[in-house]
C-alpha cells in the first residue's frame, strides 16, 4: 500500500516537473501569438529583414563555417520562437540579443513580416558539412543514432515539425549544428526541448559528430533550394 | 574648496527656483522646464568639475578628445551608458585588459553616483574631428567594416550602435581600436557586452584587425 503510494506520489512529482520544464522551454502567450495570428506582409518583411541581413546574409544562408546560422526556408514558428527566447533571455546569444528587441524588429506584426520573408527565401545548396561522405563507417554511424533518436521529432529528412516549434535541420551546417547540439547536450542551452535533453544526455563527442555529419548530408528537395550557390538574392539589387 | 563653493550655489539656485515658483503668475510649465534646465546645468557644471578634480582630463584631455596616449580612448560624445558601465567595470576589476590598469587605481576615489554624473557630462562633450588621415577609397578597412559585420551592431557610421550600451567607436586611435579587438578576441576584456562581440572575432585575423582600425580611425565622430 505504502509502496503503491510511494510511486503514485514520484509520478505526480515527476509529471509536476514535466510539465514545468515543458513550459519553460515552449511558453507561449504575448507577442509570440501575435505574431503566430497575423497575416504576414512579406514586401514589409523585406524591409526589417536589412537589418537581419548584415549577419545571416541577404540570401539567409549564414556562414560555412557555422558562425551564423542558415535561416532560409525555417519554420515561422520556430523562428518567431527563438526570437522570444533570446529577448526573454532564455537562451543565451549576446551576439544576436539586440536585434530581438522591439526597437530593431518593431511589433509583433513586423515580426510576423519577417519570420514569413526568412521562410520563403530559397535555402542554400552548398551548406557546411562534416567530414565523413557518405558509405563511409561514420556516416553510417550517423544515420543509425538520427533513426533511432532524432526521427520522431526532426522528421525522416530533418524537416522537424512546425506547429510543435521542432526546427528544420537539414541543410544547417555543420559546425553551427554541432555547437548548439553540445550546448543541449551539456545544459548550456537553456531554451532546449527537455525531451532531447534527455534523449542525447548519453551521446558521446563521436555519437555527436556522427549523428550531425549524417544531418548535414541529408539530401534537400531540389525545390527548396536555390538555383546555384552563386544564386544572390535580388531583393538587395 | 572650489567643490563647496558649487555646492553653496547649487544650494542657492534650488531656493531661488523654490522661491520663484511659489510667486504665482508664471505657467507650471515654464517653471518645470526652468527646473529642469538649472538641473541640467548643475549637473553639467558638477560633471566637469568631477572631470577635472578626478584628473580624468590627465589622461582623456581636457575636452576628452586628445587622450595622452594614442592606446588611450578618446571619450568626448561617447554614449553615456556605456562610459558609466565600462567605469564601473574598470573599477570592479570586470575590465582588466590593457591600459585599464591605469584607470583601476583612481576609481577608488570615484563613487558610483560621481561615475553617473561622469558618464553624462562625457556624452555631452562635443567630439572633435580625428586627426588621422583620410584613407583611399575602396581601403579594406571599409569592405571589412561590413563584411564581417561589425556595422550590424556599431552602426553603418560606426556612431550609432543598436544598443546605448554598446560604443561609438568612429575617430578612435587606431592604437585603441586594434588593442580592444585583440583583448576582446583573446578574452582579456571580457566585461559586459564585449561578449557579444568575441563570438564573431575568429572571423578577423591580426591583418584584418589593422585595417579596421585604420579605417575607424578616419571615421568622423
Amino acid at each position: 500500500m505504502n509502496k503503491i503510494r510511494l510511486s503514485t506520489l514520484l509520478a505526480l512529482i515527476l509529471l509536476f516537473t514535466a510539465a514545468t520544464m515543458a513550459l519553460a522551454w515552449n511558453e507561449g502567450g504575448g507577442e509570440r501569438e501575435a505574431a503566430m495570428d497575423l497575416t504576414p506582409d512579406l514586401e514589409n518583411g523585406l524591409e526589417v529583414y536589412e537589418v537581419c541581413a548584415g549577419c545571416h546574409l541577404p540570401e539567409g544562408w549564414g556562414l560555412k563555417d557555422g558562425t551564423f546560422p542558415q535561416l532560409a526556408g525555417q519554420h515561422t514558428g520556430v523562428l518567431i520562437k527563438q526570437m522570444a527566447d533570446i529577448r526573454a533571455m532564455n537562451r543565451d546569444n549576446p551576439t544576436m540579443y539586440p536585434f530581438t528587441l522591439e526597437r530593431a524588429i518593431g511589433d509583433a506584426q513586423a515580426l510576423a513580416d519577417v519570420v514569413a520573408y526568412i521562410e520563403g527565401l530559397p535555402m542554400n545548396p552548398d551548406n557546411g558539412k562534416g567530414e565523413w561522405a557518405a558509405g563511409t563507417d561514420e556516416f553510417e554511424a550517423g544515420k543509425k543514432l538520427y533513426a533511432e533518436n532524432c526521427v520522431q521529432c526532426h522528421a525522416e529528412n530533418g524537416e522537424g515539425i512546425a506547429e510543435k516549434y521542432y526546427p528544420l535541420i537539414q541543410g544547417q551546417h555543420y559546425e553551427y549544428m554541432l555547437r548548439q547540439f553540445e550546448w543541449i547536450r551539456d545544459g548550456k542551452r537553456r531554451n532546449a526541448n527537455p525531451d532531447m535533453v534527455e534523449q542525447i544526455k548519453r551521446f558521446s563527442d563521436d555519437d555527436m559528430k556522427m549523428v550531425i555529419n549524417y544531418v548535414s548530408r541529408i539530401p534537400i528537395p531540389a525545390e527548396k533550394l536555390a538555383k546555384s550557390a552563386d544564386w544572390k538574392n535580388p531583393d538587395f539589387d | 574648496m572650489n567643490r563647496k563653493i558649487s555646492a553653496v550655489g547649487a544650494a542657492l539656485a534650488v531656493t531661488a527656483l523654490l522661491l520663484c515658483s511659489s510667486c504665482g503668475g508664471k505657467k507650471d510649465e515654464a517653471t518645470t522646464q526652468q527646473a529642469q534646465t538649472q538641473t541640467e546645468a548643475a549637473a553639467a557644471s558638477q560633471g566637469a568639475e568631477l572631470y577635472k578634480s578626478k584628473t580624468c582630463f590627465t589622461c582623456h584631455g581636457e575636452d576628452g578628445n586628445k587622450p595622452l596616449l594614442p592606446n588611450y580612448p578618446t571619450i568626448a560624445g561617447q554614449n553615456p551608458e556605456y562610459a558609466l558601465q565600462q567605469m564601473k567595470d574598470i573599477a570592479s576589476g570586470d575590465r582588466a585588459n590593457s591600459q585599464s590598469a591605469a584607470m583601476k587605481a583612481i576609481m577608488a576615489i570615484v563613487s558610483e553616483e560621481e561615475m553617473k554624473i561622469l558618464a553624462d557630462y562625457v556624452a555631452t562633450m562635443p567630439a572633435g574631428k580625428s586627426d588621422a588621415a583620410p584613407l583611399a577609397a575602396g581601403h579594406t578597412g571599409e569592405e571589412l567594416y561590413k563584411s564581417k559585420t561589425c556595422f550590424t551592431c556599431h552602426g553603418e557610421d560606426a556612431k550609432s550602435p543598436i544598443l546605448p550600451i554598446y560604443p561609438k567607436i568612429a575617430g578612435h586611435s587606431a592604437e585603441y581600436a586594434l588593442q580592444q579587438m585583440k583583448d576582446i578576441a583573446s578574452g582579456d576584456r571580457a566585461n559586459s557586452q564585449s561578449v557579444a562581440m568575441k563570438g564573431i572575432m575568429h572571423l578577423v585575423n591580426e591583418d584584418e584587425m589593422r585595417a579596421l582600425a585604420e579605417y575607424v580611425a578616419t571615421l568622423e565622430r
